[in-house]
């Protein structure tokens, strides 16, 4: 303990007990920075890693040579791991697979073989909740249904199973026999990509052709309460199915993405829509039909399958519809009035979906927190004047609802919890952002205005001008023609800690906005540079090598996502790619996602 | 925490006539704490309870505590004990178990708001000599998050620490964990 006089306020005086507790709040970033500032946090820090419980390395991919030092073999408290596998292959098996693990989480598993799958089955068998993303994306390493087999074999304590990938390569026939394996406290399932013959055929083995008459078999995960799934055609005999044998679900989510426009047989029709819901425990639904391949729609759903749903729905806390175009306002509408629970509600190519739906929503006793209406071309601002009477709303998606203008602004500039507001392809002005500054914009998160082409820098100006405290952190600014230089000044200008900003496809952006994020000053001059981590530039037309030089370091510390293209030389990227071998440079014009 | 359950606690600090002990810092302050918030000095509870001291009049030293730090712990700790009790009479209604939650929260991040990084290293000394075990993992939270994602030049000056490696050492760190802090060196 310390005393008295000569209090000069040095570390030597922080109990290395109280050192060590404040690193363990730390994420694994944070900590190996402290260790870099003393030999006393050195050694602190390489203690801390060698008991920490969690370790969570997402936002770069580290090598195997990267990750040794940091994941120490010898620590028998290690419960939760998330690592971006994109550098590591099966020689890191060892490294990352620990028995006293509960939570796993690989992103980017393209370069394992199926002996992951197995090895974890193997290893790691008080494993709770399991997540892989990626793996056999490029059909290169194989994996095979035995793998999966030792998987749901070994980790018999398994609650949460995400195979974020296609497993149609390696489960088809008899794979009723593998779920079968998979533990009773199995809760939530999630696939990345499965034909629903494959989902039909594994929940109801009874009609595989290889069954014998008298070969009693159990329910195939009857115990899951969360399915996730992505599938080729959503059936009336998948759904029919789901519902029939998994006697505890409560979240059902199901996106399929046709390749051809389905025959009646592989659709979801009314009957199919009835089906749901059978033990009326579900809470959350989500039927999205998406236009990945060709332009599709659920043509064989119409109101009177929507009622027939909402009758027995009067439960429900979160709806989606994606896909419904022959859904009219008496459908969407008779779901706002039977579901009193319901505080979740999307709705995306709603083609007919007009602003009467929310007519009359002040004479229900709703508390909605997340509205997304994208693609709702008939909305115009009335809908949205009648939706703010929901004064939680949290979470405001309107995208692609072109009609949406100045006065919807005024109206949501009301809603005093906002935290994201995406207005993608609206129609609205300078004069309709600036009402934001009289309320929503203090709680705001994420903003984006994305092709409102009307907008100029004057709304910069308008929003931005320094006085009051922004909790702002993701700004997209993408596609709006007359967005220049001088906006991106004004932005740097207001010091607002941004962490995503995107300007794709912004004619009138170049260089000087580059060298203005780059000499933002946070942390009270102590440290020069943006707070940005991600920055996508991609097709701005005034970028030329001289932002190179202003992307490299010491500038954008923190960059870990960078998106550029157009005019770039190669050169330059590589360059940059070598000053900087931590950056995800994307130069294809793919939209970046930070983790 | 202390043998008598929060709604005693609750009477305890609204009664005007409370039971108060006397504390003295080194540079002089006095101040006189109502007994439950005192209590939850375990440093102390320990003194009194433990050893069975009878509770009278004496005033104690204090002889690590200054005594803007001691205002400053007084204060945290009765509104803490306050919002155990408001969080006690909620229990059950999740409504009302929201509100006393935000209410808290956003009287911490105003409690800490006003703490320059000095004074927040202060506090921790004199929290983790009173033994008072909420408030340390506030600060100790506190202190995280304004580490967290920070610069190497800037966690040096937030802790007035020194670069004391050796050139090999800084090479080697530089090696190791580059990729943990891009672009602002050490000075």
């Amino acid at each position: 303990m310390a005393t008295g006089e000569t209090r000069a306020k040095s570390l030597d005086l922080l109990p290395p007990a109280i050192l060590a507790t404040i690193m363990t709040k730390l994420d694994v970033g944070s900590i190996c920075c402290a260790a870099s500032t003393c030999t006393a946090f050195r050694t602190c820090a390489s203690q801390i890693l060698s008991f920490l419980p969690t370790f969570h390395l997402v936002d770069i991919a580290p090598s195997i040579d990267l990750l040794r030092p940091l994941l120490q073999p010898s620590n028998p408290y290690l419960r939760s791991l998330k690592v971006d596998c994109d550098r590591l292959n099966d020689s890191a098996i060892e490294l990352l697979l620990r028995p006293p693990l509960h939570e796993l989480c690989l992103h980017n598993c393209t370069d394992f073989s199926g002996k992951l799958l197995s090895e974890i089955g193997r290893r790691c068998r008080d494993l709770r909740s399991l997540c892989l993303g990626s793996m056999s994306e490029y059909r290169v390493q194989a994996i095979d249904i035995s793998d999966l087999k030792e998987l749901l074999h070994g980790c018999t304590q398994l609650e949460a199973l995400n195979l974020m990938f296609d497993v149609s390569l390696f489960l088809h026939h008899n794979s009723a026999q593998v779920w079968a394996l998979a533990s009773e406290k199995l809760t939530t399932l999630e696939i990345g990509y499965i034909p629903s013959e494959t989902v039909t055929e594994m929940l109801n083995p009874m009609l595989g052709p290889h069954e014998l008459p008298n070969h009693i078999q159990p329910s195939i995960l009857s115990s899951i309460q969360k399915l996730g799934l992505s599938v080729d055609y959503i059936t009336d005999a998948m759904v029919s199915i789901i519902s029939q044998g998994l006697v505890s679900l409560t979240h059902l989510d199901l996106r399929d993405s046709p390749l051809t426009e389905p025959e009646v047989a592989l659709d979801l029709t009314n009957a199919g829509l009835q089906q749901l819901n059978r033990y009326g425990k579900l809470k959350h639904l989500s039927l999205v039909r998406r236009q990945e391949f060709i332009v599709t729609y659920f043509r064989r759903v119409n109101d009177v399958g929507v009622l027939f749903m909402a009758d027995k729905c009067a439960d429900m806390e979160s709806i989606c519809l994606g896909g419904f175009c022959r859904v009219t306002d008496t459908g969407f509408k008779t779901i706002l009035h039977s579901c009193s629970r319901l505080y979740k509600l999307r709705v995306s190519q709603g083609t007919q979906l007009t602003d009467l739906v929310f007519h009359d929503i002040t004479a229900t006793s709703l508390t909605l927190t997340h509205v997304s209406l994208i693609f709702c071309n008939l909305l115009t601002n009335h809908a949205v004047m009648n939706l703010v009477f929901n004064k939680d709303i949290r979470v405001l998606d309107l995208r692609n609802c072109k009609n949406l203008g100045d006065e919807a602004l005024r109206a949501i500039s009301t809603l005093s919890q906002l935290k994201t507001l995406l207005l993608d392809g609206s129609d609205i002005s300078d004069v309709g952002l600036s009402y934001l500054r009289w309320g929503v914009i203090g709680s705001l998160v994420r903003l984006s205005i994305r092709r409102c082409k009307r907008l100029t820098d004057k709304c910069i100006s308008a929003l931005f001008d320094g006085s009051c405290n922004m909790e702002l952190r993701e700004l997209d600014l993408s596609n709006v023609p007359n967005l220049s230089d001088n906006g991106i000044l004004l932005l740097a200008k207001s010091r607002v800690p941004f962490s995503e900003l995107r300007m794709r496809c912004c004619p009138l952006i170049g260089d000087t906005a580059v060298m203005a994020l780059a000499s933002m000053q946070v942390d009270e001059g102590i440290w020069h540079g943006s707070s940005l981590r991600l920055l996508d530039l991609c097709d701005c037309g005034g970028i030329t090598q001289l932002a190179f030089h202003w992307l490299k370091k010491p500038y954008f510390p923190r960059l870990r996502w960078l998106g550029v293209r157009g005019s770039v030389n190669r050169d330059l990227v590589d360059a940059l790619a070598r000053n900087r071998p931590y950056l995800h440079v994307e130069c294809h014009g793919e939209e970046l996602e930070a983790d | 925490m202390a043998d008598d359950g929060v709604n005693t606690k609750v009477e305890a600090v609204s009664k005007a006539t409370t039971e108060t002990i006397e504390l003295r810092t080194e540079d002089g302050g006095v101040f006189d704490v109502d007994k439950p918030v005192a209590m939850e000095f375990l440093i102390l509870k320990s003194f009194y309870e433990d050893e069975g001291r009878v509770f009278d009049k004496t005033s104690i030293r204090l002889p690590n505590v200054k005594q803007l730090e001691l205002s400053k712990v007084i204060e945290y700790c009765t509104r803490a004990l306050e919002f155990g009790a408001k969080s006690a009479a909620a229990a059950g209604d999740k409504d009302a178990e929201r509100m006393v939650r935000q209410e808290r929260e956003g009287f911490e991040a105003e409690f800490v708001d006003e703490l320059s990084n000095e004074m927040l290293k202060e506090l921790i000394l004199a929290v983790n000599f009173l033994d008072i075990k909420e408030m340390l993992d506030f600060l100790i939270r506190s202190v995280a998050n304004r580490i967290r994602n920070r610069s190497v030049a800037y966690v040096r000056q937030f802790f007035d620490i020194e670069n004391d490696f050796t050139p090999q050492e800084e090479d080697q760190i530089h090696q190791e964990n580059a990729w943990a802090f891009e672009g602002v060196d050490a000075d």
